[in-house]
């Protein structure tokens, strides 16, 4: 489904990324963690190609996302989901129309989306939520709908980049239980940036290990954490002792 | 990925258009309605255009003697014309004239300016013929040459002349523009050469122009002389004081020897004392002796007045008419006599200065006076000369020389200049201040515009990966595009601010909002990532994500007919 392939990338004088390789099979869940600063949030923005790599190339279903003019770029886009650590919900739009924006841009029929987005929130247990707006609800519900945002679009692939991390604690269950649920379902190939192990541990294919803006071990998360052979795996091993 | 795909580029652009048309109209229409308030106050000040065609200014304390005969001139021979009183200022008073169209002709019109001299405290006049346009500093010559002519231009409907000047009252506004160029044509390049020929020359001037023809070669060349013996008004001041200054010498010493008299006759009065008790009533000597120092006949006069008025008491002291005294009810000889004494004292005193004066300082300033006025020429001792300007004085008296050994000195003079009537000068000064006001107007649109509706553009670019130098160039465009558009449309006049200036301006604003756009119009970075992840182009971001977030303008405005999400 997902192929990286040796990719780079650098920002000025910082090298995000040097020469990453990845696979993500159909249905399969790929949890990815490591250092702050280490690439990851740049990996999954080269993926989609809200960030273009310096080198080497993706590939979704062996077509190079490199290579795709704007509105094969776009159609692309649709079909992957994205689930940003801050939500980026629109504010003026309310809960519902800010799950059927991206249908509606996309040429489905008002009527159409707003039921599609309706399923989509009610999958995330948000429905009631719909009329209301972004400002009015809280961080885990945003997450939801952000969620609910990418589920909308039927994608085959979403990407999540610390989709817990600027949560209240309390709050970080309710998302992590709904990824949870799309993990088991297998319906969605899914490359996750978090640092929530025991999610890695419980609905993660394999974890991907990553340290300067490299693939530094990787295999199934127990395997890991019982034996890791990086020093980041150490230190997540370490956490999870604890 | 492009901002503009999706359609969003017709809408920009609809937005500039739409920035550029509303804001000149507003400029425009903001102009206009100071123009209007302004044209109210002139004409508070001027009346309508046309409403009064000529200002009489008579001295303050004639004012309603010079109303009453105004209106009993007017009245008696210029049917139809009306007259109303203005304000009194600096002492010196206003009526405004207005006449019917049907007097409105060059004879007509000189021959009223003419009449107006004998008003009582007549202080002069000023033509307020409108439409019109008036030439100024002409040589008498010049002007009736000038009038001549421009009574037979097209939309001239009469040339006035008065003074130095002329006007030319015209058919219509529309007129005063061409009429004015023709004049300023016709002026311009050319000036008078005055030529005065030395005293006793024998000067054949028709044999003189014909050597100045050949010699020169000049486009122009005519004899503008004023033979009508007018002449310019300091001529005729001149001419005025050369025939005053005889009757000036015999006052002065008339009054030198009234002065003298009634010291003498105050010295007879104490030698004759007892005579007097049989005069005749001192009433009659006063009247007598009065008229004497009064009358034109000077001292002598005053002697003989004296030698009558003594013979006759001398005569009635001897022998009497009745040989008697004073009649019963008569003031009494000797008080009489102290009446007299008193009158010639105060005669004596008051003359006394002007007998000094005449005889030293009066003397030596109308004798100072008499050597400072012109010499008046003699008939055929000048020759004014209209030619060009290229023709100098100094070649006129060369050629003269040569050709004929005359000695001349020659004097240039301006040919004159267009003067705008008052009308004319405020509402030419009323069209620049309208003009400007459009054009600060439309930059202030133009401005706004940029801040409300272009800043929240330029912002969104850096988001679409476009570059400094293409944002750069895009805002420079937009900016001198909106000024430069707004200006040109709202007719805006900003001295030394043309079209292509107010473009550069707003290419500057243009520069200075993008500079500064992310403080004036903030977008969220994280609404468009999280558009880019949902596929939208970069159209649709701009149109449902970025416009609406904006500041309320033209943009968001424009923006939402096309939303779908509103």
């Amino acid at each position: 489904m997902l192929r990286v392939i040796d990719v780079h990338k650098t920002y000025g004088r910082r090298q995000a990324l040097a020469g990453v390789s990845l696979r993500v099979a159909a249905g399969e869940t790929v949890v990815v963690m490591g250092p702050s600063g280490c690439g990851k949030s740049t990996l999954l923005r080269c993926i989609n190609r809200l960030t273009t790599p310096d080198r080497g190339d993706v590939l979704i279903d062996g077509r190079s996302v490199l290579a795709m003019d704007e509105d094969e770029l776009l159609e692309l886009r649709r079909k992957i989901g994205f689930v940003f650590q801050h939500f980026h919900l629109i504010r003026r739009l309310s809960v519902l129309d800010n799950v059927a924006l991206g249908l509606v841009m996309a040429g489905t029929p008002r009527r159409e989306a707003e039921e599609r987005a309706l399923l989509a929130l009610t999958r995330v247990h948000l429905e009631d939520e719909a009329d209301r707006f972004p400002d009015q609800l809280s961080g885990g519900q945003k997450q939801r709908v952000a969620i609910a945002r990418a589920l909308a679009q039927e994608p085959r692939l979403m990407l999540w980049d610390e989709p817990t991390a600027a949560l209240d604690p309390i709050l970080v269950g309710e998302v992590l239980d709904v990824m949870e649920e799309l993990a088991r379902e297998r319906r969605i190939a899914m490359l996750v940036v978090t640092h929530e192990l025991r999610f890695a541990l419980r609905a993660a294919d394999r974890l991907v290990l990553m340290d300067a803006g490299r693939i530094v071990e990787e295999g199934r998360p127990r395997d890991v954490f019982a034996a890791p052979r990086s020093a980041v795996g150490r230190r997540y091993a370490q956490l999870l002792v604890h | 990925m492009s901002p503009f795909r999706a359609g969003f580029w017709k809408d920009y652009v609809a937005v500039i258009v739409a920035t550029v048309i509303l804001g000149a109209g507003a400029a425009a229409a903001g102009a206009a309605a100071l123009d209007a308030a302004l044209g109210r106050a002139v004409t508070g000040l001027l009346g309508e255009e046309g409403q009064y065609d000529l200002v009489v200014h008579v001295r303050e304390h004639s004012r309603d003697a010079a109303a009453a005969e105004l209106a009993r001139l007017l009245e008696a021979d210029w049917p139809g014309a009306a007259v109303s009183a203005g304000v009194t200022v600096a002492g010196s008073s206003n009526f405004f004239i207005t006449l019917p169209d049907e007097l409105k002709t060059q004879s007509t019109l000189e021959r009223l300016a003419a009449s107006l001299a004998g008003l009582p405290g007549f202080n002069g006049y000023a033509w307020m013929l409108e439409p019109g346009v008036t030439v100024s500093g002409l040589r008498p010559g010049v002007r009736d040459m000038l009038a001549q002519e421009a009574a037979s231009w097209p939309g001239v409907r009469a040339a006035v002349r008065h003074g130095g000047s002329v006007t030319l009252l015209l058919d219509g506004a529309e007129r005063r523009r061409p009429v004015t160029e023709a004049l300023q044509q016709r002026l311009a390049g050319r000036h008078v050469l005055e030529v005065r020929w030395a005293a006793g020359a024998a000067v054949d001037e028709e044999a003189a122009l014909r050597a100045l023809a050949d010699g020169l070669r000049p486009r122009t060349l005519r004899d503008v002389t004023d033979r009508s013996g007018g002449g310019e008004p300091w001529e005729a001041l001149a001419r005025r004081l050369r025939e005053l200054l005889p009757v000036w010498r015999r006052l002065a010493e008339t009054g030198a020897a009234a002065a003298d008299a009634a010291e003498t006759l105050m010295r007879v009065l104490d030698a004759m004392e007892p005579a007097f008790a049989l005069t005749e009533t001192p009433e009659e000597q006063g009247r007598r002796l009065s008229a004497a120092v009064q009358g034109e006949g000077g001292a002598d006069a005053v002697r003989q007045a004296l030698i009558r008025v003594f013979a006759a008491n001398l005569v009635r002291a001897v022998g009497g008419e009745d040989g008697a005294g004073p009649a019963p009810g008569e003031l009494p000889p000797r008080e009489q006599l102290e009446q007299l004494r008193t009158a010639l004292a105060a005669l004596a005193q008051d003359a006394a200065p002007l007998r000094e004066a005449a005889r030293e300082d009066v003397a030596a300033a109308l004798d100072a006076l008499e050597e400072l006025l012109p010499e008046e020429p003699a008939a055929g001792r000048v020759l004014e000369l209209w030619t060009d300007q290229e023709v100098t004085p100094g070649a006129v008296a060369r050629v003269l020389r040569e050709a004929f050994g005359y000695e001349a000195a020659v004097f240039a003079s301006g040919s004159g200049f267009v003067r705008p009537n008052p009308r004319g000068v405020a509402e030419e000064l009323l069209a620049d201040v309208r003009r400007a006001v459009a054009g600060l107007l439309a930059v202030a649109a133009g401005l706004a515009a940029l801040v409300l509706d272009h800043a929240t553009v330029f912002a969104a670019l850096s988001r679409f990966a476009a570059g400094r130098r293409r944002r750069a160039a895009l805002a420079a465009g937009v900016g001198a595009a909106v000024v430069g558009g707004t200006y040109a449309l709202s007719g805006g006049g900003l001295p030394f601010v043309g079209a292509g200036a107010a473009a550069a301006l707003g290419a500057g604003l243009g520069l200075l909002v993008m500079a500064l756009a992310e403080r004036i119009s903030p977008v969220d970075d994280d609404e468009i990532l999280a558009g880019m992840a949902l596929g939208l182009s970069g159209g649709q971001i701009m149109r449902e994500i970025v416009a609406p977030a904006g500041r309320p303008g033209l943009l968001t405005l424009l923006n939402s007919r096309r939303r779908r999400f509103r």
